[in-house]
């Protein structure tokens, strides 16, 4: 019903730009499915070094999304309630690791908290630990390229959310703690579900800042995409079976994510 | 007409059909084209500025690249002169493809090494100390040739070594070992000059050792000229060249 | 005093908001004002959601503001009962766990019995599981004022109770309100701009121009004084004592009033815009059914427009164009017709 008023006052020479559009960003998926190993697609996702990179993925893509939400959602809060964090440098800073060439933010990682890194320096120094190279490092890797979705969403649903219901939470004496979490969170958690969610999907994606920073060791730091490159000259059905993977659950991320998001403008 | 085939190429290599067609216009000028793999970058420019200083009228255009890439161009009637492989296996496709005007000697070769960070602060001197615990090593994946050269050298020489990681090339590997986040990388003795890091030398027995093989292509219409360039690498003058940059002598 | 008393003095770029206000317990003071007078500003000091750079506010001998002593209640330890305008329900909560919110958040004994308690009261009960999104204007205000009484305030504080109602129902919650409001002891502060809500719901009325009071007192002085020509267009409403039957109110001096209501009976309030009556030289005849011979008393001319002050009974507040003035001749002692029709006269029950 919508729709068909849509394309009446929609100009028809956008179809064929459009189409094209369409197109670019179909095909090259459409061909991954064409040359995609189907009858042996079993065999290769079970195999050892698969399964040891789904479970690895599986664990610090979740774990990246988890210190996300421990640390983002407040910063996110922070962003839009006080005059500090709003400032431009604050948000340019959140917003840069989307922007920045995931290799950067791996070689920036290295700067930070690699054995002679401005913080893994001492930590080496003094405690003897070292996180380049650990499953640890990975989860950081996806963490930084991740959080931004995260904190990005959150900080604008908070932006655009009612500041007057949390006024009307304090003239019923509810405590600041109390109105965060009986009526700032509650209002915003179908964006913070929305944001995780999306930051986990970045997060499963990452390759440059964790090759950069954490390395490539099956069972350790080899995740997905990794062991998709990895596999790519030598054992090429498996790649692309591993490839198609990753595809197929971005897309159901993204599919169910709309509606999420829908969910939470209808409230 | 063989410029029109160069231009239909230019498609797929734009550089290269811009050389033929410059190759082809001047009476006395001439261009010679040579594809050569990425490790002799450095060796071949000096290379190349010695003998157009040697042929006066002649220009050497250099393209560098994979081995496995450039020799698929040469197979496919890429406009090259001289072809130079990285590996003994890949010129050997060029070979079995008819493609190359002569059986393509070795002309030199590259073995491993260990890098080290300059500091060094793990006193690494041995092949057989990247065995002690606590050393991070890292490996290119045995899928690519360093990591394959790594794993028989370290076969080689007797030493199990459980490496932090798995690089997909060996740049990634030198970067790790200059930034000193590993104390030990296993690399191309010719990537130590480029690289800000030290050397531990291996064995000669022992370090597992890259022939590189060079050779005329065979549709090169300057096989003379081609043929003076091959000769003047593989002689006296080229070998001092790649020594000077770590290579061996065949 | 027994009630609120707040000297205020804060400013927000170029507005100054400069009052004195007296409210007291179980009275319902009405600031009337137009839109920019400070009405909110006003609403927002006296809830602590933002503090005044001069002046003192108290209640009941309890210090909520002053500067001077370094004293600011905020908000949550205020207890003040803020209605917003569009009410402001959490709508991630049902209308019961609405009503709970304040006592819980104030350690209040028994939470859901109050709250319970108090949807009873303003006859909501039945709502009680519904989110707020299921609720119609007038239902979501009275679970605003049940939300804002179940948590026990020491005032009571509403902003443009009736502006986010339709206007179809507008008569209705109106009427309502009225007699809810009497459930609550304290003083009890409603802003608006509607003199409708002043004149049927309030006691006493202080008016608000640009951040000053421009007048205060008793709904009825004010309305029959006003000190400004802002007040007298908005107060000069006519308001008449009546028993209601059928349709037709009798007043205390025997005048009749045809209403549009119907169904109303027993004591009411008919209200009658100065704008609505017409003035006439000659018995009219015509569809109005209410008309009666008056004498013009005093005529007022404020630019283009008059006010007319005629004798009934009723004793009547006319609006008339200056031009209209001119042409009627209109003169003190003057005998002439006025006529309303009764669709332009609203009628509320006096359930007080």
């Amino acid at each position: 019903m919508t729709g068909k008023r849509r394309t009446e006052s929609t100009p028809w020479y956008l179809v064929v730009p459009g189409v094209v559009a369409i197109a670019f960003l179909g095909l090259p998926l459409l061909g991954l499915l064409l040359i995609a190993p189907w009858g042996d697609l079993l065999p290769e996702l079970t195999s050892e070094e698969a399964l040891q990179a789904l479970r690895l993925s599986l664990i610090t893509s979740l774990s990246a999304t988890g210190l996300a939400l421990v640390v983002g959602v407040p910063l996110a809060v922070l962003m839009s309630r006080t005059r500090w964090f709003a400032g431009p440098w604050v948000r340019a800073l959140v917003t840069l690791p989307l922007v920045l060439p995931p290799v950067v933010g791996g070689v920036a990682l290295l700067a930070a908290f690699g054995r002679n890194g401005i913080a893994g320096g001492p930590l080496y120094e003094l405690a003897g630990v070292q996180l380049p190279f650990t499953t640890l490092a990975v989860v950081i890797a996806e963490a930084f390229v991740a959080m931004p979705f995260l904190v990005i969403t959150v900080d604008g649903a908070l932006r655009s959310a009612d500041r007057r219901l949390e006024q009307a939470a304090a003239t019923l004496g509810a405590s600041r703690w109390t109105v965060f979490r009986r009526v700032t969170l509650p209002l915003i958690a179908p964006s913070i579900a929305a944001g995780a969610v999306l930051a986990w999907a970045r997060a499963l994606g990452e390759f440059g800042a964790t090759l950069t920073f954490a390395g490539s060791f099956p069972g350790v730091t080899r995740t997905l995409p990794l062991a998709i490159y990895a596999a790519l000259d030598v054992q090429r059905s498996q790649a692309i079976a591993l490839s198609l993977v990753l595809v197929i659950v971005s897309a159901v991320i993204l599919v169910s994510l709309r509606g999420q998001f829908l969910a939470g403008m209808r409230r | 007409m063989r410029c029109t085939k160069a231009l239909a190429l230019a498609l797929v290599a734009p550089l290269l059909a811009l050389a033929a067609c410059s190759g082809s216009s001047g009476a006395d000028e001439s261009t010679l084209t040579v594809s050569a793999a990425a490790s002799l970058t450095e060796s071949f420019t000096e290379l190349a500025t010695q003998f157009e200083a040697d042929h006066p009228g002649t220009t050497v255009r250099l393209n560098f690249g994979g081995s496995s890439s450039l020799a698929e161009q040469v197979v496919s009637g890429a406009p090259v002169d001289v072809f130079a492989s990285a590996s003994r296996t890949t010129m050997d496709t060029v070979v079995e493809a008819g493609a190359a005007a002569d059986d393509a000697p070795t002309f030199t070769t590259n073995s491993m090494t260990i890098a080290v960070p300059s500091a060094n602060r793990a006193n690494l001197t041995s092949i057989a100390d990247l065995a002690k615990p606590g050393v991070r090593v890292a490996e290119c994946a045995p899928e690519v040739p360093c990591g394959a050269a790594a794993r028989k050298t370290l076969q080689n020489a007797g030493v199990t070594v459980t490496p932090v990681t798995l690089d997909p090339d060996v740049k990634t590997v030198l970067g790790r070992v200059a930034a000193g986040e590993v104390d030990a990388g296993l690399v191309y003795v010719t990537d130590i000059r480029t690289a800000n890091v030290a050397a531990i030398p291996i064995p000669a027995d022992v370090a597992a050792t890259n022939e590189y093989a060079i050779t005329v292509v065979k549709a090169s219409p300057q096989q003379d000229l081609a043929r003076q360039f091959v000769d003047f690498v593989a002689g006296p003058t080229g070998q001092q060249v790649l020594a000077t940059y770590g290579f061996g002598t065949p | 005093m027994n009630g609120l008393s707040a000297r205020i003095d804060v400013s927000r770029g170029d507005f100054r908001l400069h009052v004195d206000i007296v409210a007291a317990a179980g009275r319902i003071t009405a600031v009337l004002g137009p839109n920019g007078s400070g009405k909110t500003t006003l609403l927002h000091t006296l809830a602590g959601l933002q503090p005044v750079d001069a002046g003192r506010i108290e209640i009941s001998g309890r210090v909520l503001d002053d500067p001077a002593e370094s004293v600011f209640v905020p908000a949550e330890h205020r207890r003040t009962g803020l209605v917003f305008q569009d009410f402001l329900l959490f709508p991630h909560l049902s209308v019961q766990a609405n009503v709970e919110f304040g006592p819980r958040s104030l350690g209040l004994p028994e939470p859901a019995r109050r709250a319970t308690e108090w949807l009873d009261r303003l006859d909501v009960a039945d709502l009680a599981e519904r989110r707020p999104s299921a609720l119609s204007g007038g239902q979501a205000q009275r679970v605003a004022l049940a939300r804002a009484l179940a948590a026990d305030p020491d005032m009571l504080l509403l902003d443009e109770p009736m502006a986010a109602l339709d206007a179809s129902t507008r008569v209705e919650v109106r009427r309502e309100l009225r007699r809810h409001l009497r459930e609550f002891t304290g003083p009890t502060l409603l802003v608006t701009h509607d003199p409708l809500d002043a004149l049927v719901l309030a006691d006493d009325v202080v008016v608000l121009e640009s951040g000053r009071v421009s007048q205060s007192g008793t709904t009825d002085d004010v309305g029959r004084r006003p000190a400004t020509s802002y007040v007298a267009t908005l107060m000069g409403a006519n308001l008449l004592h009546a028993i209601a039957v059928d349709g037709l109110a009798t007043c205390t001096d025997g005048t009749t009033v045809a209403i549009p209501d119907r169904a109303l009976r027993g004591e009411v309030i008919v209200v009658i815009r100065p704008e609505a009556i017409v003035l006439h030289r000659t018995p009219p005849e015509g569809s109005a059914r209410n008309v009666w011979p008056v004498r013009v008393v005093d005529v007022e001319t404020h630019l283009d427009r008059s006010l007319v002050q005629v004798a009934g009974p009723p004793d009547l507040a006319v609006a008339v164009t200056a031009a209209s003035t001119r042409d009627l001749g209109l003169a003190p002692g003057m005998q002439l017709w006025a006529s309303a029709k009764a669709l332009d006269l609203d009628a509320y029950p006096r359930s007080d």
